[in-house]
């Protein structure tokens, strides 16, 4: 049996990068920053650098605090309400950004990301195709 | 048929700026458009393009060729892109952004470049 599916979008990447990166765009009222994440379908949360919420004028401690567990510890981090943007899709997510300095990861997770759109990736071809969840398929 | 012209109000009369070949006593309907303010226009230096102030962009498929092109020689680094145009990088990412800034890019794209030395990143 076979599916198919159908996407409005499609992301070309760097297949020879270690990772699968994503330009996004977040967005708090009338600031806004452009920065280069990792997909990562292991991730539960989308994670960011301290920096970049700051960028965006955030007070980080105020933010709802996440500890985040990882194979050999865990990192404290803050959750606070910001716009994710990705082509011309804005998602209302929680952003957890890190509570210390020298954390420079930025991931899109699960909640957030992997929840609210719908993917195909060819990794070797480096293509990534999204669509909204609830588009027709 | 619709045509655009700019035209300019004084006196209270609509002007046209151009020839536009109006017929006497027809009746036209006048559609306004303000122009924005240069503040407005450019969010982004002079590469920014045609953009509202309060729309960010959406396409960013040259910072990534660009990335994809350079991204060796500075690893370890921030960069700030404005489109295909490196703008400031250095391994402080708040200096690389306040250095964009001062240049007039308001809003550059920001990526982190991994150490040459970088172990593979396995998620968490």
């Amino acid at each position: 049996m076979s599916h198919l599916l159908r996407f409005e979008h499609l992301l070309e990447y760097d297949a020879g990068k270690e990772s699968v990166t994503v330009p996004v765009t977040l967005r708090l009222s009338q600031t806004w920053i452009h920065v280069e994440t990792k997909l990562d379908t292991g991730s539960s949360y989308c994670v960011f650098e301290r920096l970049h919420g700051e960028m965006l004028g955030l007070d980080i401690e105020t933010g709802f605090p996440q500890w985040v567990g990882t194979p050999t510890g865990s990192f404290l981090t803050y959750g606070h309400e910001v716009t994710l943007s990705v082509k011309d899709y804005d998602l209302d997510i929680v952003a957890y950004f890190a509570r210390d300095e020298w954390f420079n990861r930025n991931v899109l997770g699960r909640h957030g990301w992997l929840n609210r759109v719908r993917m195909g990736l060819i990794d070797y071809e480096g293509k990534l195709y999204l669509s909204r969840a609830d588009d027709e398929i | 048929m619709t045509t655009l012209i700019e035209a300019v109000y004084e006196n209270g009369v609509l002007k046209p700026l151009v020839e536009a070949g109006f017929k006497e006593h027809q009746l036209y309907q006048v559609i306004f458009e303000e122009p924005e303010t240069e503040s407005e226009t450019r969010i982004n230096g002079d590469a920014g393009g045609e953009m509202a102030a309060d729309e960010p962009k959406r396409d960013f498929t040259l910072e990534m060729l660009w990335l994809s092109q350079h991204r060796h020689e500075y690893a370890g680094q921030y960069v700030a892109l404005d489109e295909d145009r490196l703008v400031s990088h250095g391994t402080d990412g708040r200096e690389v952004y306040r250095q964009a800034q001062a240049v007039g890019v308001k809003h550059p794209f920001i990526a982190h470049i991994e150490p040459a030395d970088a172990l593979p990143f396995g998620g968490w």
